[in-house]
């Protein structure tokens, strides 16, 4: 199909005549989008009868007669009887209402006008209508509500109590109750405007941009794991604390987008800016073994497109991958022009690192000072070594001729076998044939899971002995059966090595799981590179006398098991280079050496030492690299009598490893980074990554203002295409999110569907005007808050008459305020707030607060990951810093209906559910905070009613009734009563939670009060903003 | 869709369509027995227990006996039969790929004569009630994706589950119990077990009371069911009651449906408190029933453990029953640990099968047992005299159904003498999911939800119910 830009477009769909009494983008266009595009609209490849109705020029070809609904073939086949004809197709399960019929003809009959979808126009310029409404508008916005209610005979509610307003603005700009103190300052304040000044106050909260940041981590599917497969824990925690300061800066809208998108192309991209652009590293990524590399790659690049065409455009662009949209006009070609601006960044489809790269370093201002700091000491050290090697320059040339012989040797004593890898050797069997490379000495034997070597049966490894076994290896892949004498099935006893994502793990077996010595390594070996390593076992039975040596050095292990009490011995050969006779090794084998007793730690390291130093030497000088020369270096100067020497090379290698230590220590974050070379853009047939068609190159869709002329051809200039003066979608979707911020939904009600299946807004005007104003205001998000929470539309009093609640329950007209349950975050944070516990600082790593036990060893790949709650003040953070694990996301905000952070989301449902009831009742967080609120008022003047209202208004803004206190009061006195009867319950109620008990509370006081006061937390009232 | 004339659907595409506000409408949505949308076409089923063996199962050796593959017993496979298949990053590049002939003898059992693995001597006994598909085939080739597409309908996260869109359609039939339950389960297997993800039980973008409610082992059978230390059932109801009076007093002036809603949710959580533990005690068993499931049944989290509380769970009006048994991913060692793994399964699950028979319930209980995709009729790694391994295979695997509708004791489609191709009746992972939900009497082409500008289905645009093996 020939494309027509977007001006020529906007010409021909007004050409039709002039729309008369039917709205046909409110009300036409949703029918046909609904019953007929499908088959007869823009996807060429899906129209039916060759007919479309998506355009006037076509659709009035043969399907309307304009003017003449009888005529019209629209009409007889919507409406008729018998299922050949019928439109849709019963199979569809779809079927015109008589209303939707009666619309089209009415539309037919006026002469079928057609006109540019709503949101694909220019924004209007539109002024607020001057018809006020006297002594109720506050502002612009109050006057396109009035006006609309006005015409449906509403008039608007009256305004909300004071308290109910400041409980509301204070959630919805900082997502936190009020405080007592900032109440009654509200409440004391008589002098005009204490409204506005209090949303100023609040605008300038911190809090702010921490409330703000939930909505944009949603969108961005922000998560702390890398969600497919393993999903391992990723850092990118730096730029969820960028989006944070964003806000709180108040960074215009079209500033946070561009750095956001393209932050890493801007001209001297500062760091903040480069951080920005995690953005679009928030998807998911795998690292499944068999995962085949661009078909995740090709996902990724899609995840990012999508999420950006629905987070800015409204648009659902992921319709357009495997097909042309079937209702928006966006053609296949086009979703993969806009694909190519995302195709260009430096990544892989199969990850192997836990925080894929590119990533990069985030030192905050002191870390930068101590990192220069610690450079400068590194580099003044190699200064000073280097000045005092000067002299010692011959004597190191005569120590290193010596080396080849003085090196030590493996210990001879006790040695039971040695394998070389040596071609023609027969100490073991082969089985299979292994490729031979250059080795440590000599050659070493190269594995691909299908061969191994093997000694026979009898060969000695038995709990109640002592042996060693050491050996090199050069690891490939991440999951590799290194050696065993094990039985591959039953019992599985024996003793085994093998080696996954770089950690050894050791087992002695009796009784596989159950009596078994299980040692795992905590850090982890390098693929790729040689290795020496040494197990050394005592005969003791027990993990303590099993060790591990790398390159001659002690390892760290962790002991996952040691319940070993009997024989490990049975009658398997010892299988070099394969598990059992399962899993097989994957990379290269050299210099095996077994031992009946077990090896000192100087032996193990003299055999390291003398292996490897000859393995450098046999290296001309000018090839080694730098740890070779770096081992060379501290062999000699170990070597010296000098103390002063010894002591140079000491600090030396203090400060080096000082200096690596710090910098793996600072936070890393994952950013965008273009390749060198371009990689080109095809169209995918049906999407799918190994069906490249047809070269396209990186451009806009064509009904969408068009790229200025010097724009750069990529993401940056996709990005400032986003936010140009003409964009119509950007500013319309991005003022409707605001929107729905602070009234529960958007104008549009769609929000992440601003197309022709998306609902039209119920404001239209209001929506230009809004977003009009915020083009001109330079993107300005505090000030459209501002305007937002201060009209008088926002002000009202949610409580609906019956009348009005039965014709617009939804709230569609805003005739009253807006009113809705609580995010998942804001409970949380509510009663940490309310009870004091609440941790004031901002950013940092994602916490962990209670969960309860189990939950990831239940999912996570063997079990392996275990959730550990944080202390300290960690437990008392903002939700929004909670450590999001996409494979099993926090499961408290879970049930209050927070999304996955698999995919962009952009609004959340809202339950009301049982388990939600269960969470409140019974998580520790609401039991404790019961506890440190009822610490708080303990002190306060006056009597229970006294504390129990203030209490009350901690949570709720508001003081209780009286009838309320009673109920409060009857509570409180009855548990006092159980708790004295039951004084180990209430030492059971008053140490839930990690926070200190004052020794001084009496406990059955306490306990009665805890749990009064926790009741607070479960009213609908409490979780409720009204 | 709102006026099609089979259903009375409106009250749902207010839901869908109608705000996100979903409080007075979910009132029971997630427990309320009453609250039940019509079928689309007459139900079959009125409930689905799932036996999902996490990991992919290898047909060969279970189920879809090749006696002629012996004689092709380490030589190469033929490059004509593997033809254009993906094969995973594991083995495509693996030099050799050595035909591995099952190790396991076979029977014909039941009236279908279906072959049936000496791993599964319970199964065999039960194959009569059984109907095998065996020329079940997906396009995904590795875990994740496959999983999820059997679970989701698509390859990539983001879809509500099938237990999900179950609730969504049907709603529950229990009036303190959740529609749809999840239970976990660990399997014997030397290997370590592959991850699990909550979104295999997620509900998407359907409203998140949709969502499977995990019921485990050990801990709290559901998260936060029980009353924290030292608060007694008396002081808890005393707190109830006292939020009850207090949200009675906002009730009065709000004019807020929500507040009845979380007043009737507080009462369903408590009663959940006592139902939820007496479905998971089963002292009150019969030692018969420990002599059936075996005596692994007794401990808790365990497979057989769990196929008894599903039974109890289906006798109870929970709509969807979700097993996960882990481990079945044999890669290597799969001559001993798949033995392990159907030591784990074989005699809980016929069991089940028999249970629900006996019952009643066997004929409105749809039972499923599959995996997310097959085995490789090729060894991965080395082919040695006593073991060997098989990576993931798509193009063909075996999955088996029982009551809920189906025709019993029937063998439906077949694969090429190789086992690595579907060479007559292929049914897709889609057209299982559109034949379960026919038999839940819903049409997969009508049970739908407006997302996004789309109306999105479990079978995406594709699937067709499998009407051969319909009762």
């Amino acid at each position: 199909m020939a494309r027509i830009p977007y001006g020529v477009l906007v010409w021909l769909l007004f050409a039709g005549p002039v729309a008369g009494g039917v709205d046909f983008n409110r009300e036409v266009r949703p029918i046909l989008s609904e019953l007929c595009f499908q088959c007869h609209g823009f996807d060429p490849a899906a129209r039916k009868g060759e007919l479309r109705l998506d355009e006037r020029a076509e659709a009035v070809k043969s399907a309307i007669v304009p003017g003449d609904p009888a005529m019209s073939e629209v009409i007889r086949r919507l409406t008729s009887a018998d299922p050949d004809e019928v439109m849709p197709p019963p199979k569809t399960g779809k079927r015109a209402s008589p209303a939707q019929i009666e619309t089209l003809r009415r539309w037919i009959a006026e002469g079928a006008g057609y006109d540019t979808h709503w949101s694909f126009k220019p924004l209007a310029a539109g002024e607020a209508p001057t018809e006020t409404s006297p002594g109720w508008a506050r502002n612009g916005v109050d006057h396109f509500v009035a006006a609309a209610l006005r015409a449906r005979g509403l008039s608007p509610a009256a305004e909300a109590d004071p308290a109910t307003l400041l409980r509301r603005v204070t959630f919805d700009l900082t997502g936190l109750p009020p405080t007592v103190e900032a109440l009654e300052a509200y409440l004391g304040d008589r002098k005009p405007g204490a409204y506005e000044r209090a949303v100023d106050g609040l605008l300038a909260s911190k809090h702010f941009g921490e409330r703000m940041a939930v909505g944009w981590l949603d969108a961005a599917r922000y998560a702390d794991t890398n969600g497919y497969f393993g999903d391992k824990t990723r850092e990118i925690w730096p730029w969820r604390d960028w989006v944070v300061q964003a806000y709180n800066d108040n960074v215009p809208f079209d500033v946070f987008t561009i750095e956001q998108l393209a932050g890493d192309l801007l001209p001297g991209a500062t760091v903040a800016q480069r951080i920005a652009t995690g953005f679009n590293r928030n998807h998911m990524v795998t690292n499944e073994s068999g995962a085949i590399d661009e078909e995740y790659r090709v996902e990724y690049v899609a995840d990012r497109l999508e999420t950006t065409g629905a987070v800015w455009l409204g648009l659902t662009v992921g319709c357009a991958r495997c097909h042309d949209h079937k209702y928006d006009p966006l053609s296949q070609r086009e979703y993969f022009q806009l694909f190519a601006y995302f195709n260009q960044a430096e990544e892989d489809g199969l990850v192997r690192e836990d925080s894929p790269p590119p990533v990069m370093d985030v030192p905050d201002a002191a870390s930068a000072e101590i990192l220069a700091k610690l450079q400068a000491t590194r580099e003044r050290a190699e200064t000073e070594f280097e000045a005092a090697m000067v002299g010692h320059r011959p004597a190191y040339d005569l120590w290193e001729r010596s080396l080849a012989a003085e090196s030590p040797v493996a210990p001879a004593r006790g040695l039971v076998a040695k394998i070389g890898f040596e071609p023609g050797e027969t100490v073991a069997r082969s089985v299979g044939t292994a490729a031979e490379v250059a080795g440590i000495e000599g050659r070493a034997a190269v594995f691909d899971g299908m061969q191994h070597f093997e000694l026979p049966p009898t060969t000695k490894f038995e709990s109640d002995r002592p042996w060693t076994i050491g050996w090199w290896m050069n690891p490939a892949g991440s999951l590799s059966g290194v050696l065993g004498k094990v039985e591959p099935g039953g019992a599985r006893r024996g003793f085994e090595v093998y080696w996954q994502k770089g950690r050894l793990h050791i087992h002695l077996i009796e009784d596989w799981g159950i009596k078994a010595i299980e040692l795992v390594m905590t850090e982890t070996m390098a693929g790729g590179r040689w290795h020496q390593v040494a197990v050394t076992y005592d005969g003791s039975g027990r993990a303590a006398g099993l060790r591990l040596y790398v390159n001659g050095r002690p390892a760290a292990v962790e002991t996952r098991r040691d319940s070993l009490d009997g024989t490990i011995s049975n009658g398997e050969p010892l299988r070099i280079g394969r598990r059992d006779d399962g899993l097989g090794y994957y990379g290269q084998l050299d210099e095996l050496r077994l031992y009946d007793r077990a090896l000192s730690e100087t032996e193990a390291h003299d055999w390291w030492w003398g292996e490897q130093s000859r393995a450098i030497l046999a290296v001309t000088p000018a090839k080694r690299d730098a740890s070779q020369r770096a081992l060379l270096e501290r062999a000699f100067v170990e070597s010296r009598p000098e103390a002063d020497l010894r002591d140079r090379h000491r600090a030396l290698e203090a400060a080096r490893s000082a200096e690596s230590g710090f910098r793996r220590r600072l936070p890393k974050t994952l950013v965008m980074r273009e390749r060198e070379t371009p990689r080109p853009t095809a169209i995918l047939a049906r999407g799918q990554y190994d069906q490249p068609g047809e070269l396209v190159h990186a451009g806009v869709p064509a009904f969408l203002p068009p790229l200025p002329r010097d724009a750069a051809v990529n993401r940056l200039g996709l990005a400032r295409w986003l936010v140009a003066a003409d964009q119509p979608l950007t500013p319309r979707v991005a003022v409707n999110r605001l929107w729905q911020q602070c009234f529960g939904e958007g104008l549009v009600k769609t929000v992440e569907d601003f197309g022709f299946q998306g609902d039209p807004p119920s404001h239209p005007e209001l929506l230009d005007w809004l977003a009009r104003r915020f083009v001109d205001s330079g993107w300005d998000v505090k000030a459209l808050l501002r305007l937002i929470v201060t009209s008088a539309t926002y002000r009202q009093s949610s409580v609906p008459t019956p009348a009005l609640l039965a014709v617009d329950p939804e709230n569609r007209q805003l005739a009253r305020g807006p009113r809705f349950r609580l995010p998942a975050e804001m409970i949380r944070d509510q009663a940490l707030a309310a009870s004091g516990l609440l941790s004031p600082r901002l950013g940092g790593p994602g916490t962990m607060p209670y969960q309860p036990p189990g939950l990831w060893e239940e999912v996570t790949y063997d079990g392996e990951e275990t959730y550990i709650a944080g202390r300290g003040d960690a437990l008392w953070r903002r939700s929004l810093y909670t450590f999001w694990k996409r494979q099993l996301p926090p499961p408290a905000l879970q049930t209050f209906d927070s999304p996955t952070r698999e995919k962009c989301a952009l609004s959340r449902a809202r339950t009301n559910t049982p388990l939600q009831a269960l969470v409140l009742l019974n998580d520790e967080t609401y039991l404790e905070a019961g506890r440190a609120l009822a610490v708080r008022v303990r002190d306060m003047p006056g009597d229970d009613g006294a504390k129990l209202s203030l209490a009350f208004r901690r949570v709720t803004a508001r003081e209780p009734s009286d009838r309320e206190l009673e109920i409060l009061r009857g509570l409180l006195t009855r548990q006092r009563e159980r708790f004295r009867s039951e004084p180990g319950s209430a030492r059971d109620v008053i140490a839930i939670g990690a926070s200190p008990v004052g020794r001084d509370l009496d406990p059955v006081e306490l306990a009665a009060w805890t749990v009064t006061l926790h009741t607070l937390f479960n009213l609908d009232e409490a979780i409720t903003r009204r | 869709m709102n006026d099609h004339p089979a259903i009375s659907w409106n009250r749902r595409v207010f839901l869908a369509g109608g705000g996100l506000n979903l409080g007075a409408l979910a009132l029971g949505s997630l427990l309320r027995g009453e609250e039940k949308a019509l079928a689309h076409v007459a139900p079959k089923a009125r409930r689905v227990i799932y036996l999902f063996m996490h990991g992919g199962p290898s047909q060969l050796d279970l189920f879809d006996h090749k006696p002629g593959l012996a004689k092709w017993h380490g030589q190469e496979l033929p490059p004509s039969v593997r033809g254009n298949q993906r094969l995973t990053g594991m083995t495509s590049g693996q030099k050799s790929l050595p035909v591995a002939a099952t190790r396991f003898g076979f029977d014909r059992h039941g009236p279908g004569g279906a072959w049936v693995s000496e791993l599964l001597p319970h199964t065999a006994r039960v194959a009569g009630e059984l109907c095998f598909i065996r020329s079940m085939h997906t396009e995904a080739i590795n875990h994740d994706p496959a999983v999820t597409l059997m679970q989701t309908g698509h390859q990539q996260p983001g879809r509500p589950s099938f237990g999900a869109w179950t609730s969504y359609g049907l709603g529950s039939e229990s009036g303190n119990l959740p529609a749809f339950v999840v239970l976990i389960s660990r399997g014997s297997a030397a290997r370590p077990a592959d991850p699990l993800y909550a979104r295999l039980w997620g509900s998407g973008f359907l409203p998140s009371n949709h969502q499977g409610v995990s019921f485990r082992g050990t801990g709290d059978p559901v998260l936060y069911l029980s009353n924290p230390p030292g608060v007694s059932a008396e002081t808890r109801r005393d707190q109830l009651d006292a939020a009850k009076a207090l949200n009675q007093v906002q009730q009065a002036g709000q004019q807020d449906p929500e507040i009845a809603t979380r007043i009737a949710q507080y009462e369903m959580a408590w009663r959940m408190q006592t139902s939820v533990p007496d479905l998971m005690d089963t002292r009150d068993e019969p030692d018969s029933t420990f002599a059936d499931y075996g005596p692994r049944a007794r401990v808790p989290g365990s497979f057989a453990a769990n196929c008894l509380l599903s039974r109890r769970l289906a006798e109870r009006g929970v709509r969807f029953i979700q097993l996960y048994h882990r481990g079945w991913d044999q890669h290597y060692n799969l001559p001993s640990d798949l033995r392990l793994q159907c030591g784990d399964i074989d005699q809980p699950a016929a069991a089940l099968i028999r249970d629900l028979r006996q019952r009643g319930l066997l004929d409105e209980t749809l039972v499923v047992w599959a995996g997310e995709f097959g085995r490789t009729t090729y060894s991965q790694g080395k082919l040695e005299p006593a073991n060997h391994g098989r990576d993931h295979h798509g193009g063909c695997f075996t999955v088996w159904l029982a009551g809920g509708g189906i025709r019993p004791g029937v063998v439906h489609g077949e694969t090429d003498d190789f086992c690595f191709n579907v060479a007559r009746d292929p049914v897709h992972v889609h057209d299982l999911n559109a034949t379960l939900l026919h038999q839940l009497g819903l049409d997969h082409e009508h049970l739908t939800h407006r997302f996004q500008g789309r109306d999105y289905r479990l079978t995406d645009v594709h699937g067709r119910v499998v009407r051969e093996i319909l009762a």
